[in-house]
Parts: structure tokens; C-alpha cells; sequence
């Protein structure tokens, strides 16, 4: 191989004097580097224990396929089946589908029960409550903070009795199948840092998302569609969203999560051009790679491997994805099943149907966005409108992962990126109030592979304000689903500016009492 | 394609080049000593240069040595006794040689200095080419054959335990587990960190820190706090180079001294151990029946095996690292060049390491279904989207005795599938979703194989 690779090369090296001095240089230049002061170096500093100093011997960089020999810094590359030594042990699911419920969806009309709010309708929310808690600059002004009771009546369902919400009738018949976590905290009361330390385990933007983390480690199912795909619904409104959230941070760049388009064309420019059949393509890509491994090869950044990747996955998906994305298969009760809307494109309805599209074609990590939970006026209105756009189709993807056989592998997280206040943020009436940003208490669910289900996980006061039982931080949210898809959140790490990050940072612990 | 390292590259011609110094330098010796004794004549003048490329080439070895060192892959302490007893003895080697030189600043002290140097080299060599061999064979390569050896005998050994009823928690389970990860440093011999666990006594008194055990508390136990580390922490146990203990063994030993009061006479089983804990300790001890299933060990399998396997177009994923156990996948859409049952076949050399697997709508009709039959450690099957399948050919997966979850939607199963499947009694989960089966005998056979779970749609 190796032979006939140089051979290659030799052909492609350009005959204009100017290049090949270019060259030369690069290639003296390397070689400096890599012997003389190298030798010396790596002398010294065995000499001296500075390889004890500077080791890096986490698991995942121990000598495997895919390290470079004698650089024991390295990242481990990740191939088709993620980096050596993962998963750590056997995984409860095999896919990921998180529909992130943007702006922060409220508690009270939801899923987190609190009867007793009724009677203190307008009363102001007793400091021994608030604690201090820091409120956004929305609400911090206000003369008061009048209790304001959910509109909505609740009733329990199923054999787990759950408390669910009128606005959720759908989601309230699978309740069986669900694992609802109500005592749920984030640190951050703003939606950008909130959403994004959801994401990627940081209130900064720049860390790999959850999915990014996922594809590097775990590889993927399916050669021919990504590994992570987004998917933004349209139709929601409120607080945007921006492709970092999908990102791949400092990892190499393939894990970052292909977002599919809301409308009729997920991905554009997947037909050849006018006059171009593409027989030829396959050629082209091969000569491109070609260069780009010279490329590689003189430079080793690892940004030209996630570009030869990349332009082999857009190759692939020119067949994979038409066919992923046509849903002239589907039955029309299946249609039904997700409602009216999942007929038109880029819906939240059509984006469910099309998640469980790709998780039975092995796509690893689908994280689907639905905007315009971010209730500060008029929620009662609000929350009738964004339920009733999501409440059928989320239920529906339940059942119908269920009714495959696919729930028991595919892990399904349903919540926000912090849950509202107790009390109304502007003027409150029977009919009509809004809800600030509340980071201290939130219910989210999960349901699926390895978790248990018709479970009720965690209590808040009153008040859904503060958690008074069994709590649930964000980082111990990322540890558990690590956990259930065969990963120790401490063990995959990536070094990157002279430190090994994880998802979790430092913190996270696995909920191990939801685990079935 | 893996990158070149010129270090590393160098670094292996060590073990060639380590030879030179040690043949000038024993020449040199042996010169010394025919000389001293008359058995030879005229070799003397011959010394200094002959020490010379000792010298000289016991340089160059430790170079090479010290380049080698850098893969990391060598046991730190080992190699650090190695390093410097190479370099020490190059020393050495270079004072022979100056003092052979017969350099006035040194005729004063040469006649005394001289032999003692001399001996002090071979015996540095010696001691190098041993550290050395250690390195690269590991600590009981010489002595493994010796005759006459001692047998290293465990004053805790228990007989052999058949049934989890007899099984002492301590003796039984737990000591065995450190026997195999730690007894290697700690014994009587060793005792690192004046940690031994050849007794009862010794477990009791701990290290030089005291205690390492504190009954009902494993947190504060710092026997778990060592083994909890990070794998790259100075103070992970066990070090570098030794095998780590698993989560298994890890959960075993945490819930002896919680639940188990660190006791060293109760049983097992008067712990009233849960489901899991039970599962642990039968699967720790090879015992049947108790079987968790995620811990039965599988036998290796060849990268070639699964790589062509993969080219027959099945997705092969280990389910974790190291475990050789799979998930299989037949991707469907790939060109059928060879029919199902051909693939089937050729998966048959991996049959015993599948615990997954995926043949959904890949054509298998009642015929082929019955290769399945053997491949007994299956978990989970699905075999749905396979309109040929139908009661005469599930019937035949009644073997699968490990089978926790069987998807048949989308097939023509009906009732009689049904009461055949439901022998096997691990079985928790059929999908009888869009089968022959109607809502009523669905409901009827829910009703009638409880320990079953049928999951239709809608």
C-alpha cells in the first residue's frame, strides 16, 4: 500500500521548479524537527522522568488501533466504531432521540403538579421560598410576585398514576412507558447559556455538544447517513437557535451534527447539477482525496481527515438521504398517528415521524428542536397552542418506537433548558398570567432503553421552586445518558489546550435509581 | 496509515545493540582475569581499547534505551531500575577505561581502584541485562522453570464452591478478587506501602496509613477510594501496567464492606443480596442460574473474521470494549448477491459472541430461520419486516434459551408462535405488532403467559 501511496504522490507533485522547492522545504523542515532536536529532546526528557510528568494514561489513550505510536498526548482517533476501549460496558441504548423544548416550558401546566398554588392565588411568593434566588431583570423590578395557579386541570393516568396535565392528553396515555424527572436544576437563568450548558455540558459556547461527543466516541451505525443529525422545527418562533448548539467543538470536525432543513429539501444540493449525470463523482472524490492526503500527510490536521470524511458522507447521502427522507412509504395511518401536521415538512409533527425514520436507519444521535416555549406574557394561550403542536406527535413517536421494538434500544428525553416561576410576571388574572425563567426547579422525562418506566423521579415543594427531594443537576443529566449508551462520563475525554475535557467537566453524577 | 516516528524506530535497535557493551565488557574481564592467572600472554595491552568500545557502545545503547523508553509502553518502575543501572554501569564502564589508561593523575589510587571497578561493572551489567529481561519478559520469565521452585501457598484458599448457599462472602468472593489484582504486592514477600493481604490479621491491620477497610464504609474505605481513581491518577490502584479491577468486581468489594460489615466469616447470601448483587457474585463465581447475562465471558474472535463478515454487509458493533460480544446488524439495501441463508451461514463462526442481532427485512423466510437455533447466547432478535416467516419457523427458536426480547412485527405469526415462544423462560418482550395474531388473541395470550409482555400498535 504504502509503496504504490508514494507512487501516487510522485505523479501528483507538481513539475514547476518553484513548488518542488516549496516542497523540499516543507520536507527539510520536517525532518529537522523530527530528528535532530527531537532526539536530543526526547533524550533529556526521559532523563529527566519528563514523559512521568507530561504523561496522559487515561483508558482511551492507551496504545490501540488508531494512535499514533509514541505520542502518548494524543487524542485516539475515532473510526467507524468511535475510539478504542468504548463503549466501557454494555449499553442499555443504542440511539438517542432528544426533543429539546426551546425557551423553557413550564412546569405547571405540564407535568409538576402543585394544588396547592390554587388557594394562594395573587398572594406574593413568601421570601422563605425564594431564598434569594437571583431573578432576571424581567421580573426583578416588579412590586410584587403574585402566585399564580396553572389554569389547566390535571388528573392522573395510567397504572404509574402520573399527574398529567389537560394540555397533554396524548402524552398522558403512555405515561406507563415514561420516566419523568420533576426535580431537574440548571445553574443558568438566561437562555443562551442555558441552553447551551444543555447541549454541551458548558455556559460557553466552544465545547462539543452531546451528540458531537457521541458520534466521536461511539462511531456510527450507518456509513451512509451521519451519525448525529438536528433537526429545528419550523413554526415555533421565540428564541433562536444557532448551530453551535450542534456542534463539534474542539472535536474533529465530522461529529458535528448534520442539521436537515425544515421545508421539502432536508439537504439541499443533493441532485447533480444541470447537464452533470455524476458518473465521474466517485473518480473526482478519489483524485480530491488523493490530494488532500499529501495534504495530511505534510501537515497531519486533522481537519483535512474531517474534509476527505466529509465530501465521502455528502457522496453517500446523495442516495441515502432521498430515501431516508421520502415518506411515501408511510401508511396513512401512521400519518394519523402523528397528526395532520406531519405532513407538511419541517413540522414538529413530520420532524418526529422523520427521527424515527433515521433511528431505524441506524442514525445514532437525533436531536430535534421545537422553539417558542418561552411563556413571559400570555402562557396560558401560549401553552395551549405550542401542546397541542406537540403533544400528539410526541406521544406518537413513542408509540410507534414502542410498537417496533425499537423503544426498549432508543433512549427518548423530553424537556427544556430551565422550567418558570411560581409566581406571574406582569399582571395577573384568573385567565391570564406569564412566567419568568426559573432555573432551580424543572421537570424533564426520559423513556426508553434503560430506564424505568411509569416512574415519578424527584419532588419540589409547593411551589415548584426549590427541589426538596432526590435532585437532578444538568451534568448528572449527561452522565446518566452517557451511562445508558455504554460510556463512563469521566473516562471519554478529549485533550484539547493542554487539558482533557469531557462532557461533564468535573462534575455529574449517574442517576442510578431511574436505571432499570 | 501509522505515522513514522524516528525515535521510536531508533529505539527498537536497543535490544540488538545492547549486546556490544555487554560482550567488550565481559571480554574485557575475561582478559583481566587469564591474565591475573597466567593462562594468557600479551592479551593486557589489548584491555583499554576493548573497554573503550565497551564504553563507547554502552553509550550508545543507553541512548537508544532512553528513545525506546518513550512509547510508554513499559512498566515506570521497572524501566526506571533499568535506566539507571544502565546508565550507572556506562559509568562505570568510562572509569574502567580512564583508569586503564594508565594516566598519571591516576597511578596513585589505580591499583586499589582498578579490580574493584572491574567487578563493579559486571556486576552492573549483570544487574542491567536481568532489569532488562524483566522489562521485556516479565519478573517470572527466568525463574518459571526453575526446578525445585516453592509453591506460593494462599493460607486463605477455600475449596471449590458449587452452590451460592455455601459461598462466604469473604473468602469465597472477595479475597479471591484481590488474590487475582493486588496479592501480586501485597503478600508477606512484598508488601508494598506495608499492605498485605496474605491473612485475616493482615487485612485487618492495613497499610502503613493503617486501616484500608473501614466495615460499613466504603467511602471512607481507602481501599475503594484507590481502586474508585482515575486511571491516571499517581495514587490509582493497581499501578500502572496491572490489570485495573472491573465495575464488578469493584461494586462486589463496596458492598462487602457496606452490606457485608467487611465481615470475614458471614455468607453470601445471609446479606439478603438483590437480583443484581446475586447475579454479580454467581457470574464472579461461574455458578449457573443466577447468570446476569452482561458478564458471561466470550471467546476471542479474529479482526479478519468480523472484517469479513462486514463485507458480507453485516454492521458489527462490540457491544463493550474488549467483551467480544456483538451486535449484529444485516444492513438491508445492500446488494444480495448471496441469498440469506448463505450469510447466515458464514455468521455462524461468530454465533456464540452474538447477543444482539438485527435480520429485520431481509427476506429470512421459515426455512432459514431455523439457523438460528444454535446461536444460544441472543438477548435480543429482531426478525421483523419478514413476510415468510411464519408459525413453522418460529417455532424453531425455542432454543434460544437466553432470549430476553423477540421483535416479529410485521411477520405471519400467530397464536401458535406464541405458545411455543413462551417456554423459554427468559423471555420478557414480544413485538407482535401487524402480525397474523388479532387484538383478542393478543389479549388472550397476554392473558395466559403472563411473565410475557406483547407489545402491539395501534
Amino acid at each position: 500500500m504504502s509503496g504504490h501511496h508514494h507512487h501516487d504522490h510522485d505523479i501528483l507533485r507538481s513539475n514547476v521548479h518553484d513548488f518542488k522547492k516549496i516542497e523540499a522545504n516543507i520536507d527539510r523542515r520536517q525532518f529537522l524537527t523530527k530528528t535532530s532536536m527531537g532526539l536530543g529532546a526526547m533524550a533529556l526528557g526521559s532523563l529527566m522522568g519528563a514523559d512521568k510528568l507530561l504523561a496522559n494514561n487515561t483508558k482511551g489513550t492507551v496504545k490501540g488501533p488508531g494512535k499514533p505510536i509514541g505520542d502518548p498526548n494524543a487524542n485516539p482517533i475515532s473510526g467507524p466504531n468511535g475510539i478504542p476501549g468504548l463503549p466501557h460496558f454494555l449499553p442499555k441504548a443504542k440511539r438517542v432521540v432528544y426533543l429539546f423544548q426551546s425557551g423553557g416550558p413550564s412546569q405547571f401546566e405540564t407535568y409538576d403538579y402543585k394544588p396547592k398554588l390554587t388557594d394562594m392565588f395573587g398572594q406574593d411568593l413568601p421570601p422563605s421560598v425564594r431564598k434569594g434566588q437571583r431573578l432576571t431583570s424581567m421580573s426583578a423590578s416588579q412590586s410584587s410576585l403574585p402566585i399564580a395557579p396553572s389554569k389547566y386541570k390535571f388528573k392522573q393516568y395510567g397504572e404509574s398514576r402520573a399527574w398529567v396535565s389537560e394540555l397533554m392528553p396524548h402524552t398522558a396515555k403512555m405515561v406507563d412507558d415514561i420516566c419523568f424527572i420533576k426535580s431537574m436544576h440548571t445553574e443558568q437563568i438566561n437562555h443562551d447559556p442555558a441552553i447551551t450548558f444543555f447541549q454541551t455540558g458548558h455556559q460557553l459556547a466552544g465545547r462539543p455538544s452531546i451528540g458531537a461527543w457521541t458520534s466521536y466516541g461511539l462511531g456510527s451505525d450507518n456509513q451512509n447517513l451521519p451519525t448525529f443529525i438536528t433537526l429545528v422545527s419550523k413554526n415555533g418562533g421565540g428564541q433562536p437557535l444557532y448551530s453551535r448548539l450542534w456542534g463539534n467543538g474542539f472535536l474533529p470536525t465530522e461529529h458535528q451534527g448534520v442539521q436537515f432543513r425544515s421545508g421539502k429539501d432536508p439537504v439541499l444540493f443533493l441532485n447533480n447539477p444541470e447537464n452533470y449525470d455524476g458518473h465521474d463523482r466517485a473518480e473526482m472524490l478519489a483524485y480530491l482525496k488523493q490530494l488532500n492526503d499529501i495534504q495530511n500527510d505534510a501537515y497531519g490536521d486533522p481537519e483535512i481527515k474531517a474534509r476527505i470524511a466529509q465530501y465521502e458522507m455528502a457522496f453517500r447521502m446523495q442516495t441515502s438521504v432521498p430515501e431516508v427522507t421520502d415518506m411515501s412509504d408511510e401508511s396513512e395511518e401512521t400519518f394519523e398517528m402523528y397528526g395532520k401536521e406531519s405532513r407538511d415538512p419541517g413540522t414538529y409533527a413530520a420532524n418526529c415521524l422523520m427521527a424515527r425514520r433515521l433511528l431505524e436507519k441506524g442514525v445514532k444521535f437525533v436531536q430535534l428542536y421545537q422553539r417558542g416555549w418561552d411563556h413571559h406574557i400570555g402562557l396560558p394561550g401560549n401553552m395551549k397552542r405550542q401542546c397541542e403542536m406537540t403533544d400528539q406527535p410526541t406521544a406518537a413517536l413513542l408509540q410507534d418506537l414502542k410498537q417496533r421494538g425499537m423503544l426498549e434500544d432508543t433512549l427518548v428525553i423530553w424537556g427544556g433548558e430551565f422550567g418558570r416561576t411560581a409566581y406571574s410576571q406582569g399582571r395577573l388574572t384568573k385567565e391570564d398570567y406569564g412566567r419568568d425563567h426559573h432555573p432551580r426547579a424543572f421537570t424533564m422525562w426520559m423513556a426508553g432503553a434503560g430506564v424505568k418506566p411509569g416512574m415519578s423521579y424527584g419532588e419540589t415543594d409547593d411551589f415548584s421552586y426549590n427541589v426538596i427531594k432526590d435532585p437532578v443537576h444538568v451534568h448528572d443529566f449527561h452522565a446518566t445518558l452517557m451511562h445508558l449508551m455504554g460510556v463512563d462520563h469521566e473516562r471519554l475525554t478529549y485533550k484539547h489546550q493542554g487539558r482533557r475535557y469531557r462532557l461533564t467537566d468535573v462534575h455529574g453524577h449517574v442517576v442510578k435509581d431511574i436505571l432499570s | 496509515m501509522e505515522e513514522s516516528n524516528i525515535i521510536l524506530f531508533f529505539g527498537r535497535f536497543h535490544p540488538l545493540l545492547v549486546h556490544l557493551p555487554i560482550g567488550f565488557l565481559i571480554f574485557t574481564a575475561i582478559i583481566e582475569v587469564t591474565e591475573r592467572f597466567s593462562l594468557t600472554n600479551g592479551l593486557k595491552k589489548v584491555v583499554p581499547f576493548s573497554l573503550l568500545l565497551g564504553t563507547l557502545s554502552a553509550i550508545a545503547a543507553s541512548i537508544l534505551g532512553l528513545m525506546l523508553a518513550t512509547s510508554g509502553d513499559y512498566n515506570h518502575e521497572a524501566l526506571d531500575d533499568h535506566k539507571w543501572a544502565g546508565i550507572i554501569t556506562t559509568l562505570i564502564a568510562l572509569i574502567a577505561y580512564l583508569l586503564s589508561l594508565d594516566l598519571t593523575f591516576f597511578k596513585t589510587v589505580k591499583n586499589k581502584l582498578y579490580l574493584i571497578v572491574v567487578v563493579a561493572m559486571i556486576g552492573g551489567l549483570s544487574a542491567t541485562g536481568h532489569l532488562g529481561g524483566n522489562l521485556t519478559h516479565g519478573e517470572d520469565y527466568l525463574t518459571h522453570y526453575m526446578p525445585f521452585k516453592k509453591d506460593v501457598v494462599d493460607p486463605l484458599k477455600r475449596p471449590e464452591v458449587t452452590e451460592i448457599a455455601q459461598a462466604q462472602f469473604f473468602g469465597d468472593v472477595v479475597h479471591p478478587i484481590i488474590k487475582a489484582k493486588c496479592f501480586s504486592c501485597h503478600n508477606s514477600s512484598k508488601q508494598k506501602g506495608q499492605l498485605s493481604f496474605e491473612s485475616i490479621e493482615m487485612y485487618m491491620k492495613g497499610g502503613k496509613h493503617g486501616s484500608t477497610i473501614v466495615p460499613g464504609n466504603a467511602n471512607e474505605s481507602e481501599l475503594m477510594l484507590r481502586v474508585n481513581l482515575s486511571e491516571d491518577d499517581k495514587l490509582f490502584m493497581p499501578p500502572k501496567g496491572k490489570t485495573p479491577l472491573t465495575d464488578e468486581e469493584k461494586l462486589i468489594i463496596e458492598y462487602w464492606i457496606n452490606k457485608g460489615e467487611a465481615n470475614y466469616t458471614t455468607n453470601f447470601v445471609t446479606t439478603e443480596p438483590d437480583e443484581d448483587m446475586l447475579g454479580l457474585v454467581s457470574n464472579y463465581l461461574k455458578l449457573e442460574g443466577h447468570a446476569s447475562g452482561d458478564m458471561i465471558s466470550f471467546s476471542n474472535v479474529a479482526n479478519e473474521t468480523i472484517e469479513k463478515l462486514r463485507e458480507q454487509g453485516f454492521s458489527i458493533r462490540e457491544l463493550a470494549a474488549g467483551s467480544f460480544a456483538y451486535d449484529v446488524v444485516l444492513l438491508t439495501g445492500k446488494s444480495d448477491e448471496k441469498s440469506i441463508s448463505e450469510k447466515l451461514e458464514t455468521l455462524q463462526s461468530i454465533k456464540d459472541n452474538i447477543l444482539w442481532l438485527s435480520l429485520e427485512n431481509s427476506g429470512l423466510n421459515d426455512a432459514q430461520v431455523g439457523q438460528l437455533s444454535s446461536f444460544s447466547n441472543l438477548r435480543k432478535l429482531n426478525i421483523s419486516k419478514n413476510k415468510g416467516l411464519t408459525d413453522s419457523g418460529l417455532k424453531k427458536l425455542t432454543e434460544l434459551k437466553n432470549l430476553e426480547s423477540l421483535s416479529i412485527y410485521a411477520t405471519q405469526a400467530d397464536v401458535a408462535s406464541i405458545e411455543a415462544l413462551s417456554v423459554i423462560s427468559k423471555l420478557k418482550n414480544i413485538y407482535v405488532w401487524k402480525t397474523n395474531l388479532d387484538e383478542k388473541e393478543i389479549a388472550a395470550m397476554q392473558h395466559k403467559h403472563k411473565q410475557l409482555k406483547l407489545v402491539s400498535g395501534i
